[in-house]
């Protein structure tokens, strides 16, 4: 446990009372194995709440946010936990305030495109739910299976289909939100660009530290007449890369463009039976949607642009069958690289498109130096790096030296003048790294944000902003005990 | 120079120690009948540091502006000292085609930034009014949007990143010149459209898109509002690539050169065959309804844009209604004086023109809009309008008021255009 508040037990059970009158006690939970259940996320730090509690409406969510004020204690949004960058940790203990219970679609409003849902909504449920109306939520992040739409909120999530349609905040139009202190707005609302401050474009990618969402008015766009995924097969990774930027230039924005290199192929594929060639370098999964015509030339100008940079052969997907199976391929990749070893640490960073090979080559090239094998499987159209680096954190010093990697790769990306997360967020673990992309200056301008919404600081501490910004505690230094149950952190 | 003698001694001393080009007449930069003490035209980000530092020590108001395209958004300013013409600060700072990502100064025109992206076949699409004349900060600032919005990506979509002069006259930068990135709270989501009341934003960086290689305009007539409003509904629900898709009312379609009957405009862009067929299923569509023309060519959008800025004196508000509700807030902007309204379907905005209208009059169609569900804001209209009848409606003041006084706790930056003291 790192740093928790460990409240007293007598202050505990006053917190419990004062949160009992309005929030029923089997929502809240207490005991020692239930706390357990919460003390991480799907990043290698841990940390205990003093309590969690399970919402079922938004009162109760202000209540709870209410109390947290009087004791003077740390309030920590949850969604699903499957956040990779420690944003749902509660580092300073506190009230961890878990909204997977928040979890109805309370309107889709077909005709003016917009749905409204709770912030514990699983991703997947939305797009099954919309599948009738024959629209489509467009963020959907691989882990769309498990991950809620709060959670994609606090992220700013993307997934593949980002570089078509940019990341959830170019598709929320509003929120309600409660705020530190337990007042309760909304920001934005159901039609675009409502009057006063972009309240609602700040608050998107906060990870908690700005107020806890409780609704979400989502916009919705129409399912294309024609989806084409095709799987473009090369010997080296260096091939597929340069294969990205020549069909960007050539004028085609295709709905995804996601890469996958040999060692994530060679674990996939046994798994998945995707239908990936086991011996290729790397794969490109390219999606192009639109009018039957545009997906015809479009696909023809993909083809054209693959073949040119050497691929060995480009695959049109014949059915939604074997389209379906394609993506399983890739959205199940970080789950099957998990089974191959004791522990993964995935990275998220971005790198300018045309600087892809090059960094690629300098990540790979550092894992080795490092000795961990690295598999890499991202949003080659975004330049949105995904190493995934496989250890055993048993080993001594292993989990050190994965981090040590870890910084050695986001410094590539800043050098390379990206960034460090394109779509996981800062959490606690990147906030020291903010000061390789920030000025002292950007980051107390990101400060004032911050206390304008939260003077008191309560709101999810220690994240985002690196120490000495609104949070006293130094990074935190893992240590390999507490890895003393294996796990696979995915 | 004029009149050193008549200003403060501060000013008279500041002006004294600043390079000659980057000082101005006051007089050029008037806003709602009120001069300036001063006015600069700073050619370098620092210079802009330099003057808000100076303003900042002495408590002098400053309103920055561009193309001065939009200075009556928002209330009446409570104080203006200084002009601060952003148009110097115009360099193009980074562009790499094929990442189709781009970094400029503020002060450069949209125009500019499009011939320069053009180059390349790439745009940045936005259609502000009233016309690509406006500067990039200026654009932001603003949040304005046309036809384009919700079609296609718009540039609250589209911005990466944001370097922006603070009130204490640091430079604060976030996001970054990726097209995806997640660090650090997005100030600049913050800066679009808050009316420069929280900083001066000096450049900013956007992900840019392919220039379709064709676009279409076809003008739909129509018999009557209801049944523009239904075209208008069956064309977005089709999978045709559209761009633009606005209602025109009698007056505005008579105004463009029409007849006097409501009207449905749309463009389609995209390859040549995706132009054609959706020609081919727009006609098809028309069949139950009336005439298609294709005009000659897309003038006709940039004509739209510019009813906004026709003449000074007039009233322009912008409503914001779901898209179900568009017809009714059209049909009740004909029962009023309005000149001119016009709606783009898939933003769910509607503009409403208006050469003179009273305050209680004004009051009545906005609650009649937000009976709708909607929000009514005034876009433009003449000081006196603006001093008695709140812009913008009901909006969140508590938390803008909090920002406000992090970011400019002296109350330097276009005081009191979002409220009183704000």
């Amino acid at each position: 446990m790192i740093d928790c508040n460990s409240m007293e037990n007598n202050q505990l059970t006053a917190l419990i009372f004062d949160l009992t009158k309005k929030i029923k006690r089997s929502k809240i939970l207490d005991a020692p194995e239930d706390l357990l259940v919460y003390e991480y996320d799907t990043s290698i730090d841990r940390a205990l709440p003093d309590i969690v509690i399970l919402p079922t409406t938004v009162e109760e969510v202000s209540h709870a946010v209410t109390v947290a004020a009087q004791y003077d204690i740390p309030v920590i949004p949850r969604g699903s936990g499957t956040g990779f960058a420690g944003g749902a940790l509660p580092v300073k203990g506190g009230i961890l305030i878990v909204l997977t219970a928040m979890n109805k679609i309370r309107e889709i409003d077909a005709e003016n495109r917009l749905a409204i849902v709770e912030p514990g909504v699983i991703n997947l449920h939305l797009h099954e739910a919309l599948e009738p109306y024959n629209l489509i939520y467009a963020p959907d992040p691989s882990s769309q299976r498990i991950c809620t739409i709060g959670g994609n909120v606090g992220t700013n999530s993307g997934g593949p289909h980002t570089l078509a349609y940019g990341s959830t905040v170019n598709h929320i139009l509003g929120m309600e939100v409660v705020l530190p202190g337990g007042r309760i707005v909304w920001l934005g609302g159901r039609q675009l660009d409502t009057p006063g401050m972009d309240l609602r474009g700040v608050f998107v990618g906060s990870e908690g530290t700005l107020g806890i969402v409780t609704a979400i008015c989502v916009s919705l766009i129409p399912v294309n007449e024609t989806v084409r995924t095709m799987l473009a097969i090369f010997d080296s990774i260096d091939a597929a890369s340069s294969a990205v930027s020549a069909v960007i230039r050539s004028g085609v924005i295709p709905m995804a463009m996601e890469m996958m290199d040999q060692e994530t192929i060679k674990v996939v594929e046994p798994r998945v039976r995707a239908g990936y060639p086991i011996d290729a370098g790397a794969v490109l999964l390219i999606e192009v949607e639109g009018l039957s015509e545009v997906v015809e030339h479009n696909s023809a100008v993909v083809v054209k642009a693959c073949n040119e940079l050497g691929a060995r052969e480009v695959r049109i997907a014949e059915s939604s069958l074997e389209r379906e199976s394609l993506w399983e391929g890739r959205k199940s990749a970080i789950g099957a690289l998990g089974q191959t070893a004791p522990a993964i640490y995935l990275l998220d960073g971005v790198v300018p498109r045309t600087k892809l090979p090059e960094i690629l080559n300098k990540v790979l090239l550092a894992s080795h130096k490092a000795g961990f094998k690295c598999a890499n499987m991202f949003h080659a159209g975004d330049g949105n790096l995904h190493p995934t680096v496989l250890f055993d954190p048993l080993e001594s010093g292993a989990t050190d030296r994965v981090l040590e990697l870890g910084g050695e790769i986001m410094k590539l990306c800043v050098d390379a003048g990206g960034s460090i997360t394109g779509e996981h967020g800062i959490g606690l673990e990147k906030r020291s790294y903010m000061e390789w992309v920030f000025t002292e200056s950007d980051l107390a301008a990101m400060e004032k944000i911050r206390f304008s919404f939260d003077p008191v600081g309560n709101f999810n501490p220690c994240k985002i902003l690196p120490t000495g910004h609104g949070c006293a505690q130094g990074h935190m230094q893992i240590t390999d005990q507490q890895f003393s149950i294996p796990g696979v952190y995915v | 120079m004029s009149n050193i003698q008549a200003f403060p001694e501060s000013i008279g001393n500041f002006i004294k120690s600043l390079p000659p080009e980057i000082c101005r007449e006051p007089e050029m930069y008037v806003i709602d009948g009120k001069v300036p003490l001063s006015a600069f035209r700073p050619l370098h980000i620092d210079q802009i540091s330099q003057i808000i530092q100076f303003a900042n020590q002495y408590n002098f108001a400053v309103s920055p502006q561009g193309s001065r395209t939009a200075l009556t958004f928002g209330r009446k300013l409570e104080r203006y000292d200084i002009a601060l013409d952003t148009s110097g600060i115009s360099k193009l700072v980074e562009y790499t085609p094929e990442d189709l990502t781009v970094t400029i100064e503020s002060g450069a025109t949209l125009h500019d930034l499009q011939a320069i992206l053009s180059e390349h076949r790439q745009y940045l699409p936005a259609d502000p009014n009233p016309s690509d004349v406006v500067t990039i900060g200026g654009l932001l600032a603003t949040a304005r949007s046309g036809a384009w919005r919700g079609n296609v990506p718009s540039t609250r979509d589209l911005i990466l990143g944001m370097t922006v002069v603070m009130a204490d006259g640091s430079i604060a930068t976030s996001g970054g010149r990726v097209v995806k990135n997640v660090s650090g709270f997005d100030m600049h989501r913050l800066h679009t459209g808050a009316l420069g009341s929280l900083g001066i934003i000096s450049s900013a960086s956007f992900k840019v898109l392919p220039i379709p290689e064709r676009n279409v305009s076809l003008i739909l007539h129509c018999s009557d509002i209801k049944e523009a409003g239904d075209l208008a509904f069956i064309l977005r629900n089709s999978v045709l690539p559209i761009r633009g898709l606005t209602i025109l009312d009698s007056k505005t379609s008579f105004k463009l050169g029409f007849s006097y009957a409501p009207k449905v405009l749309v463009e389609y862009v995209g390859i040549e065959v995706s132009i054609h067929r959706s020609i081919q299923d727009t006609e098809e569509i028309m069949r139950r309804f009336g005439e298609i023309n294709q005009l000659e060519d897309s003038q006709i959008w940039a004509e739209i844009r510019s009813l906004a800025n026709e003449k000074k004196e007039q009233i322009v508000l912008r409503c914001g209604v779901q898209a179900n509700n568009i017809v009714e807030v059209i049909k009740l902007a004909e029962l009023t004086s309005a000149i001119c309204t016009w709606a783009n379907l898939t933003s769910g905005s509607v503009r409403v023109i208006f050469e003179d209208i009273n305050v209680v009059s004004l009051s009545k169609f906005r609650s009649q809009v937000e009976g709708l569900g909607g929000f009514m804001q005034v876009e433009t209209a003449p000081g006196n309008i603006r001093e008695v009848f709140d812009p913008f409606g009901d909006i969140e003041t508590d938390l803008v008021r909090s920002l406000k006084y992090r970011f400019d706790p002296s109350g330097i930056l276009n005081p009191g255009r979002w409220m009183v003291g704000v």
